[in-house]
C-alpha cells in the first residue's frame, strides 16, 4: 500500500491534496505511468447526472394540532407514501401527480422543496383516539420540515445499455423517444466519468463512503437495487441531507408517455491507494463496453444489436446495420464534469474529507429475474385459423366468407399466404352499400401484426392502443400463421 | 412525421398552373406526403403538409428554391430549465441541435425547420415554440 486514508486526510487538512477529475486522470497517466501517478495523486473525483428513478426522499412534517396520523398524504398533488409513524411519508421521484400526471411528479416536488418554494401538504385521516384530526391542508417549505432525507435505493449505475427502436413506430420510453426503424439511439451514464466504473472492484467505494450527493454531502448506505456486479452493472444506495442539497442538481424530469422522474448528481471521491487504483481511475470511455439494445421488443430479455463502448456514443453516432445513427445521451455530461470539478474544490480547500467504507458492496450478487407464479401466455396459445381471402377476389366471395365462417375479420394475403391486409364485416357492408366491387379498393393495408411468440398481454396492448379487434398472426417471412381476436382474449 | 407550414404567395402564383407545377415538383422528390389543411389567406394559399422527418430538409429546399413561403416555427431552448442533457441532439436532423465543445447544448435557429420533433423528447420541457 502507498498511501492510507489517514495519509491523504492529513493532506487535505493541510490544504496541499493533488485531486484530479477522472477525465484529467486519463491524461496524467498516459504522460506519468502508474506508478507516479499512485505517488502523486491523492483523489480522483468522478460525476454523474442522470435521470434516476430509484429516488426520493423521507419528509418529517412535524406534529399538527389537533394531531393527525396520515392515512394518505399529497404534496402538490402527487401522492407520498405513508407507511411509517404519524406525521413521516416519503415522496418518489416517478410518482406523477394527480392532476397533470405525466408532467408534474414526486421529482419536481423535491426540486421546488429544494429551491425554497412552498408546497402543498394535503392529508386524511381515518382518526384515532390520539390522532383525532381527519384532515389538514397547509404550506410547507423546506425550513419548515423537521428532517429531509433524500434516499435513493438504487443510484449511479456503473454503466448502462444503449437503447434503440427497430420497430416502424415511434415508442416512448425511460430511455425517451425512440424512433421508428433505428431512427435515433439514446445511451447513459458519463462514461469514464461514472463513479463506480472508476473502481469496478468496489475497493473503496462501499457501506459508509462519503459522497457528493445532489449539491451536498451524502453517505452510500448499501448496495443499490438490481446491484449487478457480475455484469459490470453495480449499482448504489445512497442518502444525505435533502436540506443542503442544491437545485442545480436536481432537476424534475418528465419523459412524454412515460412518466415522471428526476436527474440527481452524484459525484464520489477514488483515494489512490495504490498503483491499481491510479490504473483503474484512468479507465477510457473505450474501455468501457455497453450493448445496443433493440427496446422495440418489450420483453424482458431485449435482443441485444451489437456491442459498443462509450466512446463510440459519445461521439453522437453509432453505426447499426451500415447506417450511422445519432445518438444522445440521457444524462449530462456537462453536469457530471461539473459535479467531480466541484467535489474537486471541496477536497482541495479541506471542506471534504475521505473515509474507509464500513463494510464492502458484493461483487458476486446476481440480478434475479422476477418469481412470476402464472405462466406467461402466448399468442400461439390463443391463435385460431385465419380466414383467408386472396387479394384478387371478390368482394362477394368475402361477403360469402364471412356469412359462412361467422368472422369478422378476413385477411387477405396473395398466392403465397403472405399477408397483403385485412378486410372486416364492416368495410364490406360498406363497400356493397357504395357499390363497390375491387377488394383492393377497400382492403386496410397498414395492419399491426403479432407472432407466435408474442406474449397475449404485449397483443393485447396492442389492440387497446390501435382500437382495434384482431391481429394477423405472421412469421418472419410476413406469412399468414393465423389470427387473434380481442374476443379469444376474454 | 414533420409538419411544414407553407405558403404559395398571392402574387406570384397565378393560375392554376403554377400550384401544379410546384405540387409535381414535390412529387418529384418522391417522398409521401399528406396535406393536412389547405386554404386561402391573405397572403396567398396556405398549405400545411406532413411529410416523413428525414426529407424535412429535402422537401424545405425544393420548396424555398421555388419561391415558395415556409413558415419555420422555431423552437427556442428556456435555457434556465435546459440541462444539457443533449436528448434532444438525436431527435433533431437538421443539425440545428448541437454540443459546444463544453457540452453545453448549442440551438443553431438557421438550421431549424421547425419539425417539432424534439419538443417532447426534453425532460424538461424546456423546448418551447
Ligand atoms: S433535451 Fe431539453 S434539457 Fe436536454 S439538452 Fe435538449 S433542451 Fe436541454
Ligand atoms: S431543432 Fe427541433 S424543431 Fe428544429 S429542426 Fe431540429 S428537431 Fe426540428
Amino acid at each position: 500500500m502507498i498511501k492510507t486514508y489517514e495519509e491523504i486526510n492529513e493532506k487535505i487538512k493541510k490544504g496541499n491534496s493533488i485531486v484530479l477529475t477522472a477525465e484529467e486522470m486519463i491524461e496524467y497517466v498516459e504522460e506519468n505511468g502508474t506508478k507516479v501517478a499512485a505517488e502523486e495523486i491523492d483523489v480522483v473525483t468522478t460525476g454523474t447526472f442522470g435521470p434516476m428513478c430509484s429516488s426520493g426522499a423521507f419528509l418529517n412534517f412535524g406534529h399538527s394540532d389537533p394531531p393527525i396520523k396520515f392515512d394518505h398524504l399529497w404534496l402538490n398533488d402527487v401522492h407520498a407514501y405513508h407507511g411509517n409513524a404519524a406525521v413521516d411519508g416519503y415522496i418518489g421521484v416517478t410518482r406523477m401527480a394527480d392532476k397533470r400526471p405525466y408532467e408534474y411528479g414526486g421529482g419536481h416536488v423535491i426540486e421546488d422543496l429544494v429551491s425554497g418554494k412552498e408546497v402543498r401538504l394535503r392529508g386524511i385521516s381515518d382518526t384515532t383516539d390520539c390522532y383525532p384530526l381527519d384532515e389538514v391542508d397547509t404550506n410547507i417549505k423546506i425550513d419548515d420540515l423537521n428532517q429531509a432525507i433524500l434516499c435513493n435505493p438504487r443510484n449511479a449505475y456503473q454503466k448502462y445499455s444503449c437503447a434503440v427502436n427497430s420497430t416502424d413506430k415511434t415508442i416512448y420510453t425511460y430511455m425517451g423517444k425512440l424512433l421508428p426503424n433505428f431512427g435515433n439511439a439514446h445511451y447513459s451514464g458519463s462514461g469514464c466519468l461514472n463513479p463506480l466504473t472508476n473502481d469496478p472492484d468496489y475497493e473503496t467505494i462501499g457501506i459508509g463512503t462519503r459522497i457528493f450527493l445532489g449539491g451536498g454531502i451524502g453517505y452510500v448506505i448499501g448496495e443499490g437495487t438490481q446491484h449487478n456486479p457480475t455484469e459490470g452493472y453495480g449499482t448504489l444506495f445512497v442518502k444525505g441531507d435533502l436540506k443542503q442539497m442544491k437545485q442545480k442538481y436536481l432537476k424534475g424530469a418528465k419523459f412524454e408517455k412515460y412518466g415522471v422522474s428526476m436527474f440527481c448528481g452524484v459525484g464520489i471521491p477514488i483515494p489512490i491507494l495504490n498503483e491499481k487504483l491510479a490504473k483503474k481511475t484512468a479507465v477510457k470511455d473505450e474501455d468501457i463496453s455497453t450493448s445496443v439494445v433493440d427496446y422495440g421488443i418489450p420483453r424482458r430479455e431485449r435482443p441485444k444489436i451489437r456491442e459498443t463502448n462509450y466512446k463510440e456514443l459519445k461521439s453522437g453516432f453509432i453505426e447499426i446495420n451500415g447506417k450511422n445513427v445519432k445518438c444522445s445521451s440521457m444524462s449530462s455530461l456537462f453536469y457530471a464534469r461539473e459535479i467531480a470539478e466541484e467535489l474537486k474544490n471541496w477536497i482541495q480547500k479541506g471542506e471534504f474529507y475521505l473515509n474507509p467504507p464500513a463494510e464492502k458492496l458484493s461483487l458476486r450478487k446476481i440480478f434475479k429475474p422476477m418469481k412470476q407464479t402464472s405462466k406467461l401466455r402466448f399468442v400461439k396459445d390463443l391463435k385460431r385459423k385465419a380466414t383467408i381471402c386472396y387479394e384478387d377476389c371478390d368482394i362477394k366471395d368475402v361477403a360469402e366468407k364471412i356469412i359462412e365462417q361467422n368472422m369478422n375479420h378476413i385477411i387477405i394475403t396473395d398466392h403465397n399466404n403472405k399477408l397483403k391486409g385485412i378486410v372486416t364485416s364492416f368495410d364490406i357492408t360498406k363497400a356493397i352499400g357504395k357499390d363497390k366491387s375491387k377488394l383492393r379498393q377497400i382492403i386496410t393495408k397498414k395492419v399491426i401484426t403479432t407472432s407466435d411468440n408474442e406474449p397475449i398481454k404485449i397483443a393485447a396492448r396492442k389492440m387497446k392502443l390501435n382500437d382495434i379487434s384482431a391481429l394477423p398472426v405472421v412469421d418472419d417471412n410476413n406469412r399468414v400463421r393465423g389470427i387473434i381476436t380481442s374476443e379469444d382474449l376474454m | 412525421m414533420g409538419i411544414l407550414d407553407l405558403t404559395f404567395p398571392r402574387n406570384e402564383f397565378k393560375g392554376l398552373d403554377d400550384y401544379e407545377k410546384i405540387i409535381n415538383h414535390i412529387l418529384k422528390l418522391d417522398v409521401p406526403f399528406t396535406i393536412l389543411k389547405f386554404n386561402l389567406n391573405e397572403s396567398g394559399i396556405a398549405v400545411k403538409l406532413d411529410v416523413p422527418t428525414e426529407k424535412v430538409s429535402q422537401v424545405t429546399q425544393t420548396l424555398e428554391k421555388a419561391g415558395i413561403k415556409i413558415k419555420r416555427q422555431v423552437i427556442e431552448i428556456d435555457e434556465e430549465l435546459c440541462i444539457d442533457c443533449g436528448q434532444c441532439i438525436a431527435l433533431c436532423n437538421t443539425g440545428a441541435l448541437c454540443f459546444d465543445e463544453d457540452s453545453k447544448l448549442k440551438f443553431c435557429e438557421d438550421k431549424c425547420v421547425g419539425c417539432h420533433l424534439c419538443v417532447d423528447a426534453c425532460p424538461r420541457q424546456a423546448i418551447k415554440y
